[in-house]
Order: structure tokens, then C-alpha cells, then sequence
């Protein structure tokens, strides 16, 4: 995780220079010039998808003209050819129509949920993607979710104590786990719990809801330690500057109880940064994914990358790369929308400070 | 370096007082890597690509530090070894951070209007994509190799960097002796890459050791995954996917390229993070 260091200090250093979701609206604020109701603002931030999803789409159907030659080569997949054979993919795949009308034909495609077919497994992508959806998502979820309570937990402590013994182990582990990655962190766990004391199994997902969960358990820890160094780091810093401010010392002095002021007050104004910063963590837990799955053989869309990586099975590798783009943005949408709800400030586009 | 006694934040002082143990480790770490890299093949008596078909995956021995690999060849040698492609590939890519994100860094900050706005919306988007997942998909498809990898990472680490550099030269901007200057006539380019430039330079050498950490990490998960170093070469990545097989028979010739990647990145972010802090504590004193 490259990025920590400067997220958390860009988050704290320009508290003026607003960016993303706060910057956005703050923006639709002053263009419109009056309050706005959630509808809409949820409705224009669907609407600036509009681009985005136009140049991910282009960007993913140009994917199979990159690969050394082109079109024919990727739908091939490294098979023998003559020149027959080309020709019939040729005109099957529409390949000889111009490139925008390619364009439009497998955009319209898409639309109808046909992401084409799987070159290696000769499923079509779509089946193969909707099968290890699920165990993907829950990985993800949980890593996100441990993360966060784990990590905004840790830097809520550490900033208490600052400079203390708490403050140093919360440091630690937040360097440590910011630089550990997870294939390696993967590895160690897999010769710790189930080489020198097996404990929890460690390959595939077994049959059956509670053997399934105890699968998960390994894989689902080392995806929650990728973010938590960041996440921690983010909170302490978040915190540590809440705890300057001037309505902390007041509300120290008039005696509100310090329990009161850290979970009522301080906690809240820290989860702006923290939110901001949730976006870097939805990706670093989705790039865990791909090595996690791998190592611990479990049947997501990590372990169906590195197959696709594996057989250069270009359909697959489009299609993921769309899923991931969708799941990005969703991701982002959602967050915009939690900065409503932790931060009236920021209601609906209209920022008060 | 070393804080005055007179530091009103005493836990400060004592923070500064133990971090350079942890420091000085670090850096010796590093030095070490550097060391093995330049001269790793004096170090190691045994060469990390021959194959001893008598001694497949064994546990450590006097002969053997680290014991064997699946294909008989040694361990400590090959880590030794591998050194050279964990510093090459992130020493280039931080070194394009450094000069990218202090060229576009500070004229974006310096210049503000639109060149930071379009600047800043660029940087934000590049915060959404999942870089590494980026490299994976062009990497296989373009099918290149380690240097391929290099040069993506070389634009997609850069954002990071940017920002915090743009922020940095706002602060300075609103000093009087920018001003001063201004009015002086010195040039644009004199004020923003000699004097700005030379003011945030901790902060462009912190990004740079966190940059590096980052392409050691990726560099090495895309190994990994088999893609960017050539199968065969000696490359910490490469050695934790071909070892992983033979965890059982010899744990160490997993672990150890595990835990060399692991130390040397946590050692770089350590120094990075350090000289961040002191430049932090250095313009709080002021």
C-alpha cells in the first residue's frame, strides 16, 4: 500500500482544498445556489457517471485490440491457426465491421448480460463471474467492515495515549501491516495455523455453510490486516487533531465525561477523514483479494484473474475488469452518500463552514 | 535532529528520543540490501542457479543456510541474489515520482486557476483505479515483462505523491519569502523549482521512500502472480509462489524472501516516515 502516508497528510494539511465527495458537492452548492434535496443530489452524482462508465467501457473494449496481434490473437487464445480458421472468426466475431460499429454491437451485448465466452473453460463469462461473486464480496465486506471498527479502534486509543505504550504498538502494527503484504502475510498464516499448528483448514472452501465459514476465517483475517495500517494511521491522525480543537478542551473543562466527548463527539468530526480515505480502502482490499484467493485456493474472482492471467483468456479478463470498474463506482456513489448522513455539514451540497 | 529540552511537548521529545534505534535499524537494513545487491555474489559461496539434484527442498543445514528449493538450489544465495531486482525496479520508480511529482507537484500549487484544478481532478480520478489490478490486466495482456511493470507503476504511484506535493507548496506559497522574491523579479521557474523546491525537499525524499516501498510490494506480488520477472531469475516474488509448494518439506525458503520483502519495506516506510515527522516537528518549533 503505496499511498498512506500522503492520504492521511493530505487529508489533514488542506482541510480548505476539498476533495471528492465533499468538493463535489460543495461545487453543486454554489452552482446552484440553494438547498438541494438528497434525491438530486443522489440523481447529479449519477449523472457525472455518465462519462465515467463511457470511457470504462471503451477502455474495456479496446482491451482485446492491445494484445500482440489483435482481436483474432486474444480470441484464440494461443491455439494453432490457418488462415481459414482466422477467417471464419473473422466474420463470426464481426471483426471486418468497422471498429465503431464493434463498439456499438458489443456494448448492446453487455447490456443484455452476454460478456462473450470463457476461451479456456468455454463457459460463458458471465456464469463463471455471477458463480464466484458471492464469496468475493463477502470477503470483501468483512475485511472492510473488521477493518475499520479494528483500525478506527486502534488509532481512537493511540491518540488517547499519544506517546505512550498503546500509541507505539498502534504505530507499529500500523507500519508494519501498511508493509507487510498480503501474499506474504498469506503464507506466514498458512505455515503458522495449519503446518505447525494446524488449526484452521487453509485450501478451497469445503461443503456446507459452517464449513465454508471456518474456511474463510484465514483468509478473511490477512484481507482484513491490508487496510488496517492505513485505516489506523487515518484514524489517529483524524483524532489527534479533533483532540486540539478548542471544543474538546471546553467540553474537558465544563466536565462532560472524556468517554462522552471520544465516542459522541470526537469520533464523529474524525470519520470525515476517515470516510474520505474509504475509497483507497475498497481498492487495496480488491487488489488483496487477487493474491489471498490465490494462496488459499478459494473459487472468487481473485482466483478466476490469476486463471484468466494464467491462459491470457481475454473475455475473462474484460469482463472482470468491468465488474471491478462497476464495483469501484458503486463503492465511490455509496460513500458520497455516508458523508450525508455523518457530516450535516454537507447536506446535500450546501457546506455551512 | 535531536529536539531541545525546551520542546514544550515532552512526549515529543521523548518519541524522538526512541524512534532512531528503530531508524538506524532500518537503515542498516537497507544498506545491507544494498550491499547484497551490489556484491551478493562475493557474499554467497554457492550460485544461486545451480541445482543440486541431491538435495531437493531440505531444512536448513551448515552448507545450506536457508536449506534448498524444490529444484535442489540454495536458499540464502537465491535471496541474496534477489535483492538486485527488489531495489532496481522501485529505486526507478520512485526516482520518477520524485521528478514527476515535484515538476507537476509544485507548478500545480504554485500556478493554482486551472492548471491545479485539472491537475487535482486528474489526481482524484487516479485515486479511484486499483493500480495494481491496472498493471496485472496490461501486464498479461500486452504480455511484457518486469519492465513493462516498472513503467506502468511509475504512473500510477504518482498521485499519492502529487497531492501531498501541491499541498506543501500552497504553505509555501503564503510565505513572505516567496513574496519577497516575486517582487524581486527572480523567475517563475527559479522561485518554484529552487527555492519552493528546495524548502519541501524532505517531503519529496519521504515520498520517495514511500514510493519505493510500494513497487517493492507490487513489483513483487505481480512476480508472484508469474507475471513481470522472467521464470528462473532469482526475484523474492518469484520465490514465494515457486516455494509455496514445498512449505511443508522447507518452510524457510518461503518464508525467508516473505520476510526479506516484509523488513526491507518496512524499513524503507519507517525512514520515510521519519524524516516526514522531523521536518512535522521541525515547523511546529519554529
Amino acid at each position: 500500500m503505496p499511498d498512506t502516508l500522503e492520504q492521511t497528510e493530505g487529508a489533514r494539511q488542506e482541510p480548505g482544498a476539498l476533495t471528492g465527495a465533499r468538493g463535489i458537492a460543495w461545487r453543486l452548492g454554489r452552482r446552484a445556489g440553494s438547498e438541494q434535496t438528497l434525491a438530486s443530489y443522489a440523481l447529479r452524482r449519477v449523472l457525472l457517471l455518465i462519462p465515467l462508465v463511457f470511457v470504462v467501457t471503451v477502455v474495456v473494449f479496446l482491451l482485446s485490440s492491445i494484445v500482440p496481434g489483435g482481436p483474432v490473437a486474444a480470441l484464440l487464445g494461443g491455439h494453432a491457426t490457418n488462415t481459414a480458421t482466422v477467417n471464419a472468426i473473422r466474420a463470426r466475431y464481426h471483426l471486418n465491421d468497422s471498429l465503431f460499429s464493434q463498439y456499438i454491437a458489443w456494448v448492446g451485448q453487455v447490456l443484455h448480460g452476454n460478456l462473450g465466452t470463457s476461451i479456456y473453460t468455454s463457459q460463458p463469462v458471465s456464469q463463471e463471474i455471477l458463480n464466484r461473486l458471492p464469496v468475493t464480496l463477502i470477503l470483501n465486506a468483512v475485511a472492510i467492515v473488521v477493518s475499520i471498527i479494528v483500525g478506527v479502534s486502534l488509532g481512537m486509543v493511540a491518540a488517547r495515549f499519544r506517546g505512550g505504550r498503546v500509541d507505539r504498538i498502534a504505530v507499529g502494527i500500523s507500519i508494519v501491516t501498511s508493509s507487510a503484504p498480503s501474499y506474504v502475510l498469506a503464507i506466514a498464516l498458512v505455515y503458522l495455523l495449519a503446518i505447525k499448528y494446524p488449526i484452521l483448514p487453509v485450501e478451497g472452501l469445503g461443503t456446507g455453510l459452517s464449513s465454508e465459514a471456518e474456511h474463510l476465517i484465514l483468509p478473511a483475517i490477512v484481507m482484513a490486516l491490508a487496510p488496517l495500517g492505513f485505516v489506523t494511521k487515518i484514524a489517529r491522525a483524524a483524532m489527534l487533531e479533533q483532540l486540539s480543537t478548542d471544543y474538546v478542551a471546553f467540553a474537558r473543562a465544563r466536565g462532560i465525561p472524556r468517554r462522552r466527548i471520544y465516542l459522541r463527539y470526537v469520533l464523529r468530526n474524525a470519520l470525515v477523514p476517515i470516510l474520505t480515505a474509504s475509497g483507497l480502502l475498497i481498492v487495496t482490499a480488491l487488489t488483496a483479494t487477487v493474491f489471498v484467493e490465490d494462496v488459499f485456493g478459494i473459487p472468487g474472482l481473485g482466483g478466476l484473474l490469476v486463471d484468466a492471467v494464467e491462459n491470457t483468456d481475454i473475455p475473462v479478463i474484460q469482463g472482470l475488469v468491468l465488474v471491478t470498474a462497476i464495483w469501484v463506482v458503486i463503492a465511490n456513489i455509496l460513500i458520497d452518500l455516508l458523508y450525508v448522513v455523518i457530516d450535516p455539514r454537507v447536506s446535500f451540497g450546501r457546506l455551512s463552514t | 535532529m535531536i529536539a531541545p529540552v525546551t520542546l514544550p511537548h515532552r512526549r515529543l521529545g521523548s518519541r524522538f528520543a526512541r524512534i532512531p534505534i528503530l531508524v538506524a535499524l532500518a537503515w542498516l537494513f537497507v544498506l545491507a540490501s544494498l550491499v547484497a545487491a551490489l556484491f551478493g555474489h562475493l557474499i554467497t559461496h554457492i550460485s544461486p542457479s545451480a541445482q543440486d539434484p541431491f538435495s531437493i527442498a531440505t531444512l536448513p543445514t551448515g552448507t545450506h543456510l536457508l536449506g534448498t528449493d524444490g529444484l535442489g538450489r540454495d536458499v540464502f544465495s537465491r535471496v541474496v541474489a534477489g535483492s538486485t531486482s527488489a531495489l532496481v525496479g522501485p529505486l526507478v520508480v520512485a526516482c520518477s515520482g520524485f521528478l514527476l511529482s515535484g515538476l507537476v507537484g509544485i507548478w500545480a500549487g504554485y500556478s493554482g486557476g486551472l492548471v491545479d484544478t485539472i491537475t487535482m481532478r486528474i489526481v482524484d480520478f487516479m485515486f479511484a483505479l486499483p493500480g495494481l489490478l491496472i498493471t496485472i490486466v496490461v501486464v498479461t495482456l500486452v504480455q511484457g515483462g518486469y519492465w513493462l511493470a516498472v513503467g506502468i507503476l511509475c504512473v500510477l504511484n504518482v498521485q499519492g505523491d502529487i497531492r501531498l506535493i501541491r499541498s506543501a507548496t500552497l504553505a509555501q506559497r503564503a510565505l513572505p519569502y516567496v513574496e519577497a522574491e516575486r517582487i524581486t523579479g527572480i523567475p517563475r521557474w527559479r522561485i518554484m523549482y529552487r527555492h519552493i523546491g528546495r524548502n519541501i525537499l524532505p517531503i519529496l525524499l519521504a515520498d520517495f521512500a514511500i514510493d519505493f516501498a510500494g513497487a517493492l510490494v507490487a513489483l513483487a506480488g505481480l512476480a508472484f502472480l508469474g507475471l513481470g520477472a522472467q521464470p528462473g531469475t532469482a526475484d523474492w516474488g518469484l520465490m514465494l509462489t515457486e516455494n509455496e509448494q514445498i512449505l511443508f518439506q522447507n518452510p524457510w525458503a518461503a518464508l525467508a524472501p516473505g520476510l526479506a520483502i516484509v523488513v526491507l519495506a518496512t524499513s524503507v516506510n519507517l525512514i520515510g516516515d521519519f524524516i516526514y515527522e522531523r521536518r512535522r516537528a521541525a515547523s511546529v518549533e519554529r
